[in-house]
């Protein structure tokens, strides 16, 4: 029987990855040194496999086919966007846990996409080599995308439920796997908009504080057009956040760290959601 | 107006080097492969980016299209135009 063992909420900002860590300012530092945090603690969980849960940016998936949410079962490379000392190649999938967290969605009303060949983008690329890869137990990432950044969006009730999902398949697999759950998103952000590069520290920590409590109705009682008013169109990014929430539902945790710096594009919130309750 | 042939065309500038190439080359002659009505066009080839907004065309896609097609390819640019817009 598997077991998740922990969830983690972090960013995927691209533009903290372009500068060497040896280049970077202190307030850099402090982010890297909260995706170091997460590694560090996804090697002390013993994890197995990570499920990274990330948002297509309209390049993965274009008008013609946009699922609700995907799950890779092949083949995985990424991040194909170029980072400093970041590999390109493969990652390692565990295509058996994959393949069954979808037969036992489909069996039980998750209708979920499937990829075969998935180059990921940085959603989830980054955290995958960042938090998950350079520890020595974890032997796959599972990319997940949710409809979380291109309309028609996932209801974010969805969203939590498919993290759902994803536990109890888990939790039915023969293998014995501790499975760590990432949601990758930002917070506030306007991308590509007139505001971009505007934060909502108000509206970033009401949804740590979500995170934190184990509390998602909050979130479900946000309309799409206030998630954009108040935090843009990347703050519909937090369906990624409420899906890892879902695969520890009522679980607490713990704030890691929140920055914005003018300078980024997002709120940034790192918080771990503890497996016990 | 529809948005989607906007989109479609869009996201071809911004993920298909081969389209980016004929529309550089050829404005008009590669925005005839699109559904495009001849204002749709012009947005496109005007780079508009703030009108295909307001028309509800994905931020995310005009981004894409104006940093990898545009002639200066700045996002700097880009958010000076959308600001300049409102």
């Amino acid at each position: 029987m598997g077991k998740i063992v922990g969830g983690f909420v972090l960013p995927h900002e691209p533009g903290l990855f372009f500068t060497p860590k040896e280049a970077a300012k202190p307030q850099l530092l402090e982010v890297h040194a909260a995706y170091d945090r997460v590694r560090d603690r996804i090697g002390e969980l013993q994890a197995t496999t990570v499920v990274v849960i990330g948002a297509d940016h309209y390049v993965l998936f274009g008008p013609q086919c946009l699922p609700n949410f995907l799950i890779g079962i092949g083949d995985v490379t990424g991040p194909y966007e170029k980072f400093p000392g970041v590999r390109q190649d493969e990652i390692p999938n565990n295509r058996e846990l994959a393949r069954h967290i979808l037969q036992h969605g489909r069996v039980h009303g998750f209708d979920w996409s499937a990829s075969k060949s998935l180059r990921v983008d940085h959603s989830v690329g980054l955290p995958a080599r960042i938090c998950a890869l350079p520890n020595s137990t974890v032997k796959g990432v599972i990319p997940v995308y949710l409809a979380s950044g291109v309309e028609p969006l996932i209801p974010i009730r969805r969203a939590y439920e498919v993290g759902g999902a994803i536990r109890a398949a888990v939790e039915a697999a023969d293998a014995d796997e501790r499975v760590v759950v990432i949601g990758s998103g930002g917070i506030s952000h306007w991308v590509g908009m007139p505001r971009m590069g505007d934060h909502n520290e108000g509206f970033d920590r009401m949804v740590l504080d979500c995170v934190v409590r184990g509390d998602p109705e909050p979130l479900f009682a946000l309309s799409d057009a206030e998630i954009i008013e108040q935090a843009g169109n990347g703050g519909l990014e937090i369906r990624n956040l409420a899906c890892a929430m879902g695969a520890l539902p009522g679980r607490s945790g713990a704030l890691i760290a929140y920055h914005n710096e003018p300078d980024w594009v997002a709120g940034l919130g790192f918080a771990e959601i503890h497996a016990a309750a | 107006m529809s948005s989607e042939a906007v989109e479609v065309a869009l996201y071809d500038l911004g993920v298909k080097r081969e389209a980016r190439t004929g529309f550089a080359s050829d404005p008009e002659a590669f925005l005839a492969r699109y559904a495009l009505t001849s204002e749709e066009a012009a947005m496109i080839r005007d780079f508009d980016v703030a009108g295909l907004q307001a028309r509800k065309v994905s931020p995310l896609l005009t981004m894409g299209f104006w940093t990898m097609n545009h002639p200066s390819r700045s996002l700097r640019d880009y958010l000076a135009h959308l600001r300049a817009c409102q």
